[in-house]
């Protein structure tokens, strides 16, 4: 099934500091990944969106059905994995994964599969009946991300979801992410761009309290290819180029040449070099343009 | 929808029992409490010309600082123990989202499971205490009462602070000095919304209306604080 998730003139402030002003997005099946740099009011969204602050303004509706203005939040339908999930050391992750279950109202005979089949495909079988505080950063994770799914709600929200782990937990992490956006609109919010860069479907990139892109990775690369500029040049001309130019990317070619990636004006000098832009770069160019 | 109504979801009152308090150490560690208060005031009861003392306007401290004090600040303690990795490790913004956005039914619940046994406990040990006063009768009941508001209120207010500062120390913090320095100043400096209303005789050393409106205060500042802090708590 298609889900479809819209935003709606989302405003918030925080007493006259306004963070978040007329947010407008809509989304469906995959993965939508909301970047920003620190700051530009990520966090502040995902809590609109996890009813965990009041909007001033503005409607979120999830497959026609209003969410935000709703009498009770409905946890059945959204799932979500804060940037600091922790449960309580004591308990198990099972007893943990059974109470969520049961807050989520799912039913009583469907209970123990679902959760073992969440345990399997978040390999948590050698962990799962262990007191939480022997779990790792990677398994309290994946415990995060299983709570999340657990119910298969047809939006997840997940701020940050590598903070912490190490490189090939982060690759592991991504493969996951990747596997539920296919049943479900997966929202992620992160500043890593390597996190979303191979599996994103939808790129939002937030900047001073508004959206300033909304679009596929092709086209948010497309959209900064003319505006990025290559040139090689050596250690001793590249601060006299930074003075003129804005720098975005550096790359040791050997001892002394770089090869640099830039933004503003024309090319400086006719650049001979494939412009293999990655949406870091296209990224870089937004915020900083 | 009815979220947490755990009396009609006996799944989530199963699981929440196991989360919140696996082995039911708190809830154990309560009814113990409650018993050793129990054997304390079978073995001290207060002294029977307790009346004819604070009526001719004298102070019992040592008698009254049992209820008016310990037992609302072991109370406290309880509660910090109960809430103390909600906010350590962030579970609480998890718990949040698993929230009613209206009211938190299920903080209240939790705290209740703690606050109820400890203020029934606190009046039932009253009457046992006060056995040698009175017996069965309307002054018997009058005297073990009166210490409920402060049970009630010692827990509110650690309830609230922590909610609003996010912060479990800063509940204590805030109680332990709160409690410290009313007893210190013998109820000078909070006065209205002291603690030691009977410890520090009110009722006859200063007026039976000012000690009535003490008791009153506390209680309603309870219900307040309760309602603010499960108010607040529903949203970050």
């Amino acid at each position: 099934m298609t889900n479809r998730l819209s935003v709606e003139d989302v405003s918030f402030s925080y007493g006259r500091k306004e963070v978040l002003d007329r947010i407008s997005f809509t989304a469906e099946n995959g993965i939508v990944a909301l970047l920003g740099n620190n700051g530009a009011g990520k966090t502040t969204l995902m809590n609109v969106l996890t009813g965990l602050k009041r909007p001033q303004a503005g409607r979120m509706t999830l497959n026609g059905s209003d969410v935000l203005g709703a009498n009770t939040y409905p946890i059945e339908q959204v799932g979500y994995l804060p940037q600091h999930f922790d449960v309580y050391p004591n308990i198990t992750g099972y007893d943990f994964l059974s109470f969520v279950y049961d807050l989520k109202k799912g039913t009583r005979a469907d209970k123990k599969k679902q959760i073992d089949e969440l345990v399997e495909r978040f390999h948590l079988q050698s962990v799962i009946h262990k007191n939480v505080r022997h779990y790792s950063g990677g398994f309290k994770r994946r415990l995060g991300i299983a709570q999340a799914v657990l119910g298969y709600p047809p939006l997840i929200i997940i701020d940050e979801p590598t903070v912490g782990l190490d490189p090939e937990q982060r690759i592991e992490f991504r493969k996951h992410l990747s596997d539920m956006s296919r049943e479900s609109i997966t929202l992620i919010s992160t500043h890593i761009i390597e996190d979303v860069e191979l599996f994103s479907d939808q790129i939002i990139v937030l900047k001073d309290r508004s959206i300033v892109f909304d679009g596929s990775v092709d086209e948010i690369i497309g959209m900064s290819r003319s505006n990025i500029h290559v040139v090689e040049t050596t250690r001793e001309r590249l601060p006299e180029l930074a003075e003129r130019v804005t720098v975005i990317e550096e790359k040791r070619i050997d001892h002394d040449t770089i090869r640099v990636k830039y933004i503003g004006g024309e090319a400086v000098e006719a650049s001979e070099f494939d412009k293999e832009i990655t949406l870091e770069n296209a990224y870089v160019y937004l915020q900083k343009r | 929808m009815l979220m947490f109504t755990y009396k009609n979801d006996k799944d989530v009152t199963s699981s929440a029992q196991r989360v919140f308090d696996k082995g039911h150490k708190k809830l154990i560690t309560t009814y113990a409490i409650v018993s050793a208060l129990l054997i304390i005031v079978i073995f001290l009861p207060v002294r029977s010309d307790y009346l004819p003392l604070i009526r001719g306007g004298g102070q019992l401290t040592l008698s009254d600082s049992l209820y008016d004090y310990v037992v609302p600040l072991v109370t406290a303690l309880l509660l910090f123990w109960v809430l103390f990795h909600d906010y350590k490790n962030n579970v609480y913004e998890l718990l949040t989202f698993y929230t009613n956005r209206r009211w938190n039914v299920m903080l209240f619940r939790r705290v209740m499971t703690y606050v109820v046994p400890m203020t029934i406990g606190s009046f039932v040990t009253g009457l046992i205490y006060f056995r040698n006063v009175s017996f069965l009768d309307v002054d018997h009941v009058l005297l073990s009462l009166r210490y409920v508001p402060n049970v009630l209120f010692v827990s509110a207010l650690l309830l609230a602070v922590t909610v609003y500062a996010k912060n479990s120390y800063a509940g204590l913090f805030v109680v332990l000095t709160y409690v410290a320095t009313d007893f210190l100043s013998g109820s000078r400096l909070f006065s209205i919304v002291s603690l030691g209303a009977n410890a520090n005789n009110f009722y006859y050393a200063i007026s039976p209306e000012y000690y009535m409106l003490n008791r009153v205060t506390l209680f309603c500042a309870s219900v307040g604080l309760f309602y603010v802090a499960c108010k607040r708590s529903t949203r970050l």
